[in-house]
């Protein structure tokens, strides 16, 4: 599927999505999609609104069932597995558009996000050191929260599961750059952790600098995946936009 | 009833370079053939039906009596369920208003049957305020506060001993006309408030307010944005429905001679509308009386049965909620392509066949 | 004198009314379902105890007991296996399929009970009663009922707002799709809390019968009650319940003391009155648990 050569790795991938299909009525959101993190990375998912990021982050994590094709967890099918059992093995997302419980306080959103009570690093004191921002706002209404401090309880809420793996749909979207920064900021600490990313970035060059592999998708199809290092930005951008002649052949040849 | 598009160029020839509209393979039509053989055939059977009088016996008369008034609460109460997206559990209110009313008005020496029109203006002038009331909640809250009013009627003229409390009262016999006589004034009476009810949704649905409504009940806040008087758009069916249900409550009080305010103020008035439109489909003209026609026949078929009868249309009703939304009329509807009375508008290709609305 | 009789009377009676409300407006507060069928149930449960002391032969202690667990039972079952469907069918359906169940339910009572009203006896404790003032006397049994409303209505308040299940009952019914993305089931969760609304409308149904009496068609007048003290009280507040509650049930027993036949409709009105003036009702707000 890559255009770049494979990044050989070890083992076992941690997450496997493995030809997905998946469909919205008879709209065919993703084509053929497979996609890998192995345990320590951090895989970036980028690609133009519409590319189906969303839908393949939803698919993985259970919301959405495919139409063919397999999820894997630890070697594992886990395609079967409803949403909410997913998160007890340890893959949790923070949905786009954050999501946040309006009528509970920040540090309440954070207390349902142990629900799963999982033990491992994380809980709301280390939440709280990590994420200041969140810190500071442990009392207030989580529906009186600016975007940024809502992603940043937002991931965090999704730490609480002590999570192996972390997927975030859209980490930066809407947010102002210095917000963005302090997020990432974070996000280092939490890759410091062991913890795994898989992330939504609409920011090429955020993606690329924190990423340790990526994918860029267009049109339900994965039309680019390599290292940072490995890919040209050119090519990177060529596949984000399809402009590529060789890559519109490959998309009429399917 | 139709709007041809260009059919004064398809006299004129086309300008060079342009297609005229008559060369565009479409018409926009309100009715098509099969609606108008419909209307004509429903003309057609309301005459019949004025003529049993004079051919059948009273037995068959009440039985169409029974079923005529069921067609009535049924449309009407899908006139608020399906056209303005209004629930109620209350509209037995009205006919007790309607029942009443006439027992009021006969006493005052009014003839009976004159004065059923006046049952239903009652019965309206009542709605106004009320709705005032009502239209403050929405959706399940609104069906229960209308089912308190009801009952508040009820509770009400128990404790009025002019209208006979809670025993109940009966029809002066200022009303002396002949069994035979009154059997069949009472059916015209009942096929008058069938066709008159019939009649009102299908002119209000078809009307401004008709669009108005269904536009409230889709999409309140869209509809609000557009500039839809949303109360308004909603009142008017709420009221024509009390109307309507006074009338019918007025027809029952002759037909039965006596009125008893646990029996016209009962719920299950509400509930079997209610299992008629649902079975029938809600938001179709046809629905309701598929509705009403299944209902009465079940009614016979079951009447040995008591409680369970009732039982009986309630899983009925679950079940076809849950997995035939559109009802029977709705699934052969969609089935045959079947549109008998539309209130929308039908796109059809020139010469052909139907098209899909 | 009688007056001041009639308003504690009323105070009391508002407890049972706002016991009835408080499963209706959890349900509503939690899951935006309007449980139709919330009254037949409570009647249900009270046809449930009586033959067990009949039939059964049971104390009634034994009886009320019993009850409860087998109504909580049926309550996460009519939630998961049709409440959870008809929550798909769009806005009315859930209200609609409330309704005919409560059809249902009325007649499958009235068949297997006839229209016969009947009491749930408890002996003696049933007719003792407190003297509160020299010349009022209250019944214990409304007592108990009041202090239990008031001690169920608080105790979902502390559950709710302060311990984890209830932060995640209160999460769910803030979002309940994104609530399955922090492990929890949903669907579970609609369960126990239509469970817990029937057990109330359980207790609140016994505690009628103990008190007074009721027949199959009880259910539609305590479903109108229920919902007008949620009404009157502000949809979303359990404690708003109590309050209108009390206010439904005083205003009841003040126009008893007036005349007898006027008890019932001055409730309704009271209700007609707060539509038109006050239609968000005392205590409005979204749900706060």
């Amino acid at each position: 599927m890559s255009d770049a050569p494979r990044t050989p790795t070890q083992g076992t991938p941690l997450l496997e999505g493995d030809s997905l299909d998946v469909y919205y009525g008879p709209l065919r959101a993703l084509h053929d999609v497979s996609l890998e993190v192995h345990a320590g990375e951090t895989v970036a998912l980028i690609g133009a609104n519409g590319a189906g990021k969303s839908t393949l982050l939803q698919t993985l994590a259970g919301a959405k069932a495919p139409g063919t094709g397999r999820v894997r967890w630890d070697g594992e099918d886990i395609t079967a597995l409803s949403d909410y059992r997913r998160v007890a093995l340890g893959l949790s997302l923070t949905p786009e558009g954050r999501r946040l419980f309006k009528s509970l306080t920040v540090e309440e959103n954070l207390q349902v996000g142990a629900h799963p009570d999982r033990s491992g690093d994380w809980s709301i004191e280390r939440v709280y050191e990590t994420f200041p921002l969140v810190a500071k706002l442990r009392r207030r209404r989580a529906d009186a929260l600016s975007g940024g401090e809502q992603q940043a309880v937002a991931i965090s809420r999704s730490l609480m599961s002590n999570p192996r793996l972390l997927m975030i749909d859209e980490v930066s979207l809407g947010l102002a750059p210095v917000i963005v920064e302090q997020l990432y900021d974070s996000l280092r600490t939490v890759i410091a952790q062991g913890t795994s990313l898989l992330l939504v970035e609409q920011d090429l060059e955020l993606a690329m600098e924190v990423c340790t592999r990526l994918y860029c998708m267009l049109e339900g199809r994965i039309v680019l995946s390599g290292r940072p290092g490995d890919v040209t930005r050119d090519e990177v951008v060529a596949a984000y936009f399809g402009t590529s002649k060789a890559l519109q052949e490959k998309v009429a040849a399917e | 009833m139709s709007a041809e598009i260009g059919s004064q160029a398809s006299q004129a020839p086309a300008a060079a370079g342009t297609v005229a509209p008559s060369e565009r393979g479409y018409v926009v039509t309100r009715l098509d053939r099969l609606s108008r053989g419909a209307l004509v055939g429903f003309a057609a059977l309301v005459v019949l039906l004025a003529f049993v009088p004079f051919s059948f016996g009273s037995s068959t008369q009440n039985t169409l009596t029974g079923i005529l008034l069921l067609v009535a609460m049924a449309s009407l109460w899908n006139l608020l369920a399906g056209y303005a997206g209004l629930i109620s559990f209350g509209q037995q209110a009205f006919l007790g208003v309607g029942a009443y009313s006439v027992l009021v008005l006969t006493r005052s020496g009014m003839n009976g049957y004159v004065a059923i029109p006046f049952a239903a203006l009652i019965a309206l002038v009542i709605a106004v305020p009320l709705s005032v009331a009502l239209f403050r909640t929405r959706g399940a809250y609104f069906a229960i506060a209308t089912w308190v009013v009801a009952e508040a009627f009820r509770l009400l003229v128990i404790t009025i001993p002019a209208l006979g409390g809670g025993e109940g009262a009966s029809l002066p016999t200022a009303l002396d006309y002949s069994p035979t006589v009154r059997t069949a004034l009472t059916y015209w009476a009942s096929l008058v408030v069938a066709v008159a009810s019939l009649a009102a949704i299908w002119f209000l649905m078809r009307s401004r307010t008709g669009l108005d409504a269904g536009a409230v009940r889709d999409d309140e806040l869209a509809a609000s944005s557009l500039g839809v008087g949303t109360d308004r758009a909603r009142r008017i069916p709420y009221l024509v429905s009390a109307a309507g249900f006074g009338a019918v409550g007025a027809v029952i009080f002759l037909n039965a001679l006596r009125v008893e305010p646990a029996s016209i103020f009962s719920v299950n008035y509400s509930a079997n509308a209610f299992f008629m439109t649902v079975i029938g489909g809600v938001g179709t003209i046809e629905g309701p009386v598929v509705g009403a026609l299944v209902f009465y026949a079940l009614q016979e078929f079951l009447s040995g049965w008591g409680e369970w009868y009732l039982v009986l249309l309630g899983v009925v009703a679950i079940a076809v909620m849950l997995f035939m939304p559109e009802g029977l009329w709705g699934r052969l509807s969609r089935r045959f392509d079947l549109v008998l009375f539309p209130i929308g508008y039908r796109l059809r290709q020139r010469g052909g066949s139907r098209d899909k609305r | 004198m009688r007056w001041l009789d009639a308003v504690i009377h009323g105070i009391l009676l508002g407890g049972a009314y706002a016991l009835f409300a408080a499963g209706l407006s959890l349900m509503f507060g939690v899951m935006r379902i309007v449980n139709l069928a919330h009254g037949a149930l409570a009647v249900v449960g009270a046809y449930l105890c009586s033959e067990g002391i009949r039939r059964l032969g049971l104390p009634a202690a034994v009886a009320i007991v019993l009850a409860l667990p087998i109504m909580a039972a049926f309550g996460y079952a009519l939630q998961r296996l049709l409440f959870d469907r008809t929550a798909k069918s769009g806005e009315f359906a859930t209200p609609l399929v409330t309704f005919a169940l409560s059809i249902i339910i009325a007649n499958v009572l009235l068949a297997a009970f006839t229209s016969d009203v009947r009491s749930i006896p408890v002996g003696d404790i049933g007719t003792a009663s407190l003297d509160i003032t020299s010349t009022t006397s209250v019944g214990w049994v409304s007592v108990i009922v009041f202090v239990l409303a008031v001690g169920i209505l608080g105790g979902v308040q502390l559950f709710l707002s302060r311990t984890q299940p209830g932060r995640i009952i209160r999460a769910t019914a803030d979002d309940q799709s994104t609530v399955r993305l922090v492990g929890v089931n949903n669907h579970q969760v609609f369960g126990a809390v239509t469970a817990f609304a029937v057990l109330t409308a359980t207790i609140a149904g016994i505690s009628t019968g103990i008190q007074s009496s009721f027949d199959p068609n009880s259910g539609v007048t305590l479903l109108l009650f229920a919902f007008e003290a949620v009404v009157i009280g502000g949809l979303g507040s359990l404690w708003g319940t109590l309050v209108g509650g009390v206010l439904l049930g005083v205003s009841q027993t003040v126009a008893a003391e007036i005349d007898p036949q006027y008890a019932l409709l001055a409730g309704h009105g009271v209700f007609l009155v707060f539509l038109l003036f006050r239609p968000r009702g005392l205590f409005p707000g979204t749900w706060q648990g």
